[in-house]
């Protein structure tokens, strides 16, 4: 059980790696997981388009300001995930 | 013929302060051009504009004001700004109280209410002399000390009544360091702080609003009062640009009604300017000019009014639909007066305060330049657009309800009150203008006049989805994030469309309360015609839609009537504002619009 969901949220950070790549012209392999959306030059009002895509990848109801709070993959990936352990909250 | 109940309230203001082409008004013309030239600030008029209580309209009914209305609003921010700019800017920062509206708690929500009804005003103090748009970036700081108070260090300019003013509404660093939730907004009164804590900056020298208090103000460890703070901290952002929405949307009145005064000053000259033995009025150049500028005026305006009313009803969806009709109604007014100029001739370039108020042309133009620069400039409002396009222009959203397509564009319709509440950062692709498209084109099918540009509405549309999509997809193969210039492109054709539909609906839902002019439509099919945009050419309209356009044009310039698709007298003229439907009453062919 513990190891699913070790897996679930490392595939989580792996496939947010991918979508932030997309969305900020990176290779994923200069993606770290780490560092600050806005060292990469992610603007406010992309971020808001990028949280609407994560509520369609994910199906599940996001805040618009979800990537204001969660400023790093790390982060994002985290909070992503414990949504989905607890459905009550999505 | 009837004007619309929510504005009635701008007409009275209008008789109130007098015509301005006169000696005695509250505002006249040769007073504002006087003023100008001698660069003073407009402060008797605002202490006047004070004592007849405008400052009401600033604050909304549930904090003890009168303001309830976009619609009126914005009719008399026209009534203001079609006298002088000057004034209507000074005057406009009551409107930066929207940020207590929007995150203030109760308490800091009265004491906005008690100053502004006490005669007080604010500023907004966002912008940085090295960081202009790019909030984010800003560095004055606001420390959190353990008393619980905050104190500030840095500079906020140019800022418009940074010197004049009593209450700073102010954007502050209070970190952490990167993220988006790095700034905080404060409301601050001036007067609890160290005088040797803080000091303005000089004015700016501008090359419009010379009267304006452009200038800047520095903290230096400056402690602010308790309970400054507007939300929470690291809401700021949010908040600055939850406030945008609401001020941009209203920005649009001040294009309106300083354009408006361009516009007539060259009606007046091309009716009275003789040349070969006829007025410039009847020369074919100038009047497909004159026609497609006032075409500009009445789509720009029709752009605003859904807006105004789309606040009340679709609130969510502003931060789209603000910057629509920001960069919108600018663009087409703007647009407008530099297409007419060359009519004044060598008078455009004149700042002659004495002969005629033609000096207020110059003054006009130089003066309305300023709403592409405010509030976020225009470029600004279109990269975000940019952004949001791809998500605006998705296909599948489900069409609008015919109810709600009626209480958006019937100006008879009651709105719901503003909930500053509503304001999301976020549409999520959500566009009640587009999504009426359907309702619209389905009753404009009944009109074999419109038919063609239906046809062509719906194409260009789903065209702009698919470039839009298509343009998306190929940004992803790109190595360039940032939004490049082939989508502004894709933003100037959806505000086109837009445009479009704002016309469009609004004829359709009150063709029958507006007169026949408004009911013939040649402004809507000029607007149809031109596809919404702002750019025209010249020879493109047939002459029977120049000569309906110039007509009405010269009309309301001979009968003092705002440029406006409502029946709307102003101060100076013989109409009264329900006296005129013995000669502009309804037309009774089939449905009553032109060929």
């Amino acid at each position: 059980m513990t190891m699913d969901l070790l897996l679930d949220k490392a595939r989580m950070r792996d496939d947010l790696v991918q979508m932030l790549a997309r969305a900020l012209r990176l290779e994923p392999r200069h993606v770290k997981v780490d560092r600050p959306f806005t060292d990469y030059g992610l603007d406010s009002i992309a971020a808001l388009t990028i949280a609407g895509e994560l509520e369609e990848q994910f199906d599940i109801a996001l805040p618009e300001t979800l990537l204001w709070d969660c400023p790093t993959i790390e982060h994002l990936a985290n909070h992503l995930h414990g949504l989905q352990k607890l459905p009550a909250c999505a | 013929m009837t004007l619309p109940r929510p504005y009635h309230a701008a007409i009275a203001l209008e008789q109130r302060l007098g015509d301005p082409h006169g000696q005695h008004a509250v505002i006249s013309f040769r007073n504002a051009l006087r003023s100008d030239e001698g660069e003073t600030f407009p402060q008797a008029l605002i202490d006047e504009l004070n004592a007849i209580g405008l400052q009401r309209a600033f604050v909304p009914t549930r904090w003890g004001g009168d303001f309830s209305s976009s619609e009126t609003f914005m009719a008399i921010g026209r009534v203001l700004a079609r006298r002088d700019m000057n004034v209507a800017v000074t005057y406009s920062t009551l409107l930066w109280s929207t940020l207590a509206w929007i995150g203030g708690d109760a308490t800091q929500c009265q004491r906005m209410a008690q100053a502004i009804l006490a005669g007080q005003f604010p500023c907004l103090a966002y912008s940085e002399a090295t960081h202009g748009a790019d909030l984010l970036a800003n560095e004055l700081r606001a420390k959190l000390q353990t008393t619980g108070r905050y104190t500030v260090t840095g500079q906020k300019w140019p800022i418009n009544r940074a010197t004049r003013s009593d209450w700073v509404v102010l954007l502050a660093h209070t970190g952490p360091d990167m993220g988006m939730r790095n700034q905080s907004l404060f409301l601050v009164d001036k007067a609890q702080l160290d005088t040797e804590r803080f000091a303005h900056l000089p004015r700016v020298p501008t090359l419009g609003l010379r009267c304006c208090d452009i200038s800047g103000i520095e903290f230096t460890d400056c402690e602010l009062p308790p309970d400054s703070l507007l939300g929470t901290p690291g809401q700021g952002l949010e908040l600055a640009l939850k406030g945008f929405q609401v001020t941009r949307t209203f920005c649009t009145a001040l294009s309106l009604g300083v354009n408006d005064t361009a516009l007539r000053l060259v009606t007046r000259f091309a009716q009275r300017r003789h040349v070969h033995g006829h007025s410039v009025a009847h020369l074919p150049h100038a009047r497909d000019r004159l026609a497609n500028a006032h075409a500009s005026m009445l789509m720009a305006e029709a752009v605003a009014i859904v807006a105004a009313r789309g606040l009340h009803l679709f609130t969510e969806q502003f931060s789209s639909w603000s910057s629509v009709a920001k960069v919108q109604v600018s663009h087409l007014c703007d647009q407008a007066i530099a297409q007419v100029a060359p009519v004044l001739g060598a008078r455009q370039y004149m700042r002659d305060v004495e002969q005629d108020g033609v000096g207020m042309f110059q003054k006009c133009v130089r003066d309305g330049g300023i709403v592409s620069i405010f509030d976020g400039s225009n470029i600004v409002c279109q990269d975000m657009l940019a952004t949001f396009l791809p998500e605006l222009a998705k296909d599948g959203r489900p069409p609008l309800p015919p109810e709600q397509v009626r209480a958006l564009f019937d100006l008879n319709a009651p709105l719901p009150a503003l909930d500053h509440g509503r304001l999301r950062l976020s549409g999520r692709g959500q566009d009640s203008v587009m999504q009426s498209m359907p309702v619209l084109l389905a009753q404009a099918s009944a009109f074999g006049s419109l038919a063609p540009f239906n046809a062509t509405l719906a194409t260009e549309w789903r065209a702009l989805q698919a470039d839009v999509q298509a343009h998306a997809r190929q940004q992803q193969r790109t190595t360039s994030w940032r939004n490049p210039a082939s989508a502004f492109a894709l933003v100037e054709r959806y505000l086109a469309v837009h445009t479009q539909l704002a016309c469009l609906g609004l004829w359709l839902y009150n063709r029958d309360t507006l007169g026949s002019f408004f009911k013939e439509g040649h402004w809507l099919m000029a607007a149809l015609q031109r596809k919404g945009q702002a750019a025209f050419t010249m020879g493109a309209l047939p002459t029977a839609r120049v000569d309906a356009l110039c007509e009405q044009l010269l009309s309301q310039a001979s009968n003092a009537e705002m440029f406006s698709l409502l029946p709307w007298p102003l101060a100076g003229g013989n109409a009264e504002p329900q006296g005129l439907s013995s000669h502009l009453a309804g037309v009774n062919d089939d449905h009553g619009l032109a060929a």
